[in-house]
């Protein structure tokens, strides 16, 4: 039952967890309203009750159904795809989720102005752009696009980063584009 | 009647200084509806210091132009790169990205062109007819009980669109309904889920959430398949639909209509609820349903109508009541408020002219949609052929500064990363993004609509039901559940993996 329908069970755990754990965080406000019987619980409870007993019943009617006609409960055609794909082809694929993430987490310190040039090249390599002109050309562009329209033309205050150098740096180059 | 009308046009088109405001309002509103973050409420927060400056039929008129174009601007970018403009767009996005994978781009802007001008267009002619009447019956009929049960029916419409099985569709709107609790609860004040956070006691916002959902989660599953090699580019068409596959469509166009009006009426619902209601109504009564979320023309057509058709109805209760039904008409009350001046019945009376310059306004700015959208479709659809790997690092990034801007927030940069990449697991796994944002749109309201219902009613469901506008909605919504099931329980084992 367990073997080849794995994902089945870490689908309900992952409604579980994520259910059980936000019944026991409305304990922290469960506190009765004056005027609402149901007080501030009420709602969010009956949507977690729901949202278990739909999990509850998916994960019957669909191993019900792997029992029937093991083929068609078969492990997803994404996470076998996933996992048939060779160690390059995931790494690559975790690192185009990684860049956007580890750049969003340099925004704050070294800033949108020197920061955003560096992650397009990065990221435009990483899609497969392994000709350097395009590599710099087309990353300057969208920069040049993208700082044109909302530093320039709309004043979007974006961040300037709070890392002393980097900070200074940033409101340079916000200077000589406004 | 007819006499103001003409009177409003040939003042419209022969003052200089209102038809610079007029085509200023046009082309800010359909470029800010366009662009993600900073949307028409961005460009009417920006300018209303400015309309002090002018003359109060002239500001009126200006915001009633960005209303209509802002509402159509976001269809552009929802159709061909899966970026809803606005919430409003978000539906429209569902089919209209899927059919320009299939390749017919031309064909869902197209659509989207004509539908958001003749939904605009019969809005403002209706706006023009029945303002009065049409608002003080709609504003008497419904009340917190009949908003909460409109919900319900959504809701149970909603659940079975876009995700692969019925109950996927709705742990993804209940998942959608969860998020839209964090924050405050409506009866007391009190902080849910938290976790002493002064950002998230305003609850979680929903434009990084939509961004996160459609933009992000598009990218990574695009990149994805860039990388192992299983991407295959769309191609670049100009078609516009033809006449007979309109023809086909007229009784989606007239549904839509009315459900966009009627929600544009009632403050507070909106044209992003009107949106979502077109849509859903439009897959509950269409002979194939499977079709929606992977490309039908009628999901596109459905969810442009219906939001172009709130932008009239809006309008009505804010001329006519006084009451504002969204942001943005809730600005044109500061407007009024800048000339001194109160909306209301007697606005008819004593302000004449600025009603017929907005109504005339509004009128030539649905059929000037017409004209700027088949420009559009001819020119932005060019963007296709762009290869994907530059156009991504621009998704990213222009979706990075859209969620950024939209408060100066870093965070909201992160909920729209999270929102992404669990929106990438959820549909690679068959669930809706759709059913998730429509539940964070509707959780708000139809939670607080729900505890004004239950005061009212004094916690009877016999009272509540006895009201004919919600037990014809909840016996919908019960019939829809029901059949919904059925279809269910009757499907294959293999077609409800």
């Amino acid at each position: 039952m367990w073997r080849g329908r794995q994902h089945l069970w870490g689908e309900l755990a992952v409604w579980l967890v994520l259910g059980g754990g936000a019944y026991a965080l409305s304990f922290e406000f469960d506190e009765p309203v004056s005027g609402y019987r149901f007080g501030a619980t009420g709602w969010p409870r009956a949507i977690i009750a729901l949202l278990l007993i739909v999990a509850l019943v998916q994960f019957a009617i669909r191993l019900a159904g792997a029992m029937r006609a093991p083929e068609a409960e078969a492990s997803p055609r994404f996470w076998s795809q996933f996992f048939s794909s060779g160690a390059r082809a995931n790494i690559t694929v975790a690192l185009a989720f990684g860049l956007p993430v580890l750049y969003v987490a340099l925004l704050r310190g070294t800033g949108f102005y020197l920061t955003t040039p560096l992650f397009l090249m990065a990221y435009l390599y990483l899609l497969g752009e392994r000709r350097w002109t395009y590599l710099v050309g087309v990353a300057l562009a969208i920069y040049g696009l993208m700082v044109l329209v909302f530093t320039t033309l709309l004043y979007v205050p974006l961040p300037v980063g709070n890392w002393p150098v980097f900070y200074d740096i940033n409101n340079w180059l916000l200077e000589a584009y406004r | 009647m007819l006499w103001d009308f003409i009177h409003s046009t040939i003042h419209l088109f022969t003052d200089p200084v209102t038809l610079l405001i007029f085509v200023s309002g046009l082309l800010g509103g359909m470029l800010f509806g366009a662009v993600p973050g900073v949307n028409m409420l961005t460009l009417g927060a920006v300018i209303l210091p400015f309309t002090a400056h002018m003359s109060a039929e002239n500001a009126i008129m200006l915001y009633s132009v960005i209303y209509c174009a802002g509402v159509f601007g976001g269809a552009i970018t929802a159709i061909l790169f899966n970026i809803p403009g606005a919430p409003e767009n978000a539906p429209t996005a569902l089919d209209g990205y899927p059919l320009t994978q299939k390749g017919q781009a031309g064909k869902a802007v197209g659509a989207a062109v004509l539908c958001s001008a003749l939904g605009g267009f019969a809005s403002a002619l209706l706006m023009i007819v029945a303002t009065p009447l049409i608002a003080s019956w709609a504003v008497r009929q419904f009340g917190p009980p009949e908003i909460f049960a409109l919900i319900f029916f959504g809701l149970t419409v909603a659940a079975s669109v876009g995700a692969k099985t019925l109950w996927k569709g709705w742990l993804s709107v209940l998942l959608g309904l969860l998020i839209a609790t964090v924050g405050t609860d409506p009866a007391a004040g009190y902080a849910r889920f938290a976790f002493g956070s002064y950002y998230l006691l305003a609850g979680i916002s929903f434009i990084p959430m939509v961004l996160g959902f459609f933009a992000i989660s598009e990218v990574f599953i695009q990149g994805e398949k860039m990388v192992t090699g299983t991407r295959k580019a769309p191609k670049v068409s100009l078609d516009f639909p033809s006449f007979a596959e309109f023809w086909r469509l007229k009784v989606a166009v007239l549904r839509s209509m009315v459900i966009g009006f009627f929600a544009g009426i009632l403050p507070g619902i909106g044209a992003v609820l009107a949106a979502f209601m077109s849509y859903s109504v439009a897959v509950r009564w269409s002979r194939h349903p499977e079709r929606f979320g992977t490309g039908e023309l009628e999901g596109v057509v459905a969810s442009e109508t219906g939001n172009n058709a709130a932008t009239g109805a809006a309008m009505i209760p804010l001329l006519a009541l006084g009451l504002p039904g969204g942001a943005l008409t809730a600005m044109m009350l500061g407007v009024f408020q800048i000339h001194g001046m109160e909306p209301g019945p007697l606005i008819f009376l004593t302000s004449k002219e600025l009603v017929w310059t907005t109504f005339s306004a509004m009128l030539f700015a649905n059929i000037a949609i017409l004209g700027l959208g088949w420009l559009q479709t001819k020119t932005v659809v060019h963007l296709l052929a762009v290869p994907f790997r530059f156009l991504s690092p621009a998704i990213l990034l222009l979706a990075t500064i859209g969620a950024y801007a939209l408060r100066n927030l870093i965070i909201d940069v992160w909920v729209m990363f999270v929102a992404g990449i669990i929106g990438y697991f959820l549909r690679r796994s068959g669930y809706s993004v759709a059913g998730i944002v429509l539940g964070l749109v509707l959780g708000d309201l139809g939670e607080a609509a729900f505890v004004k219902t239950m005061q009212l009613t004094g916690y009877s469901p016999a009272a509540f039901l006895a009201r004919p506008v919600c037990g014809i909605m909840v016996g919908l919504g019960v019939l829809t559940l029901l059949w919904n099931f059925y279809a269910e329980l009757r499907r294959p084992p293999a077609a409800a993996a």
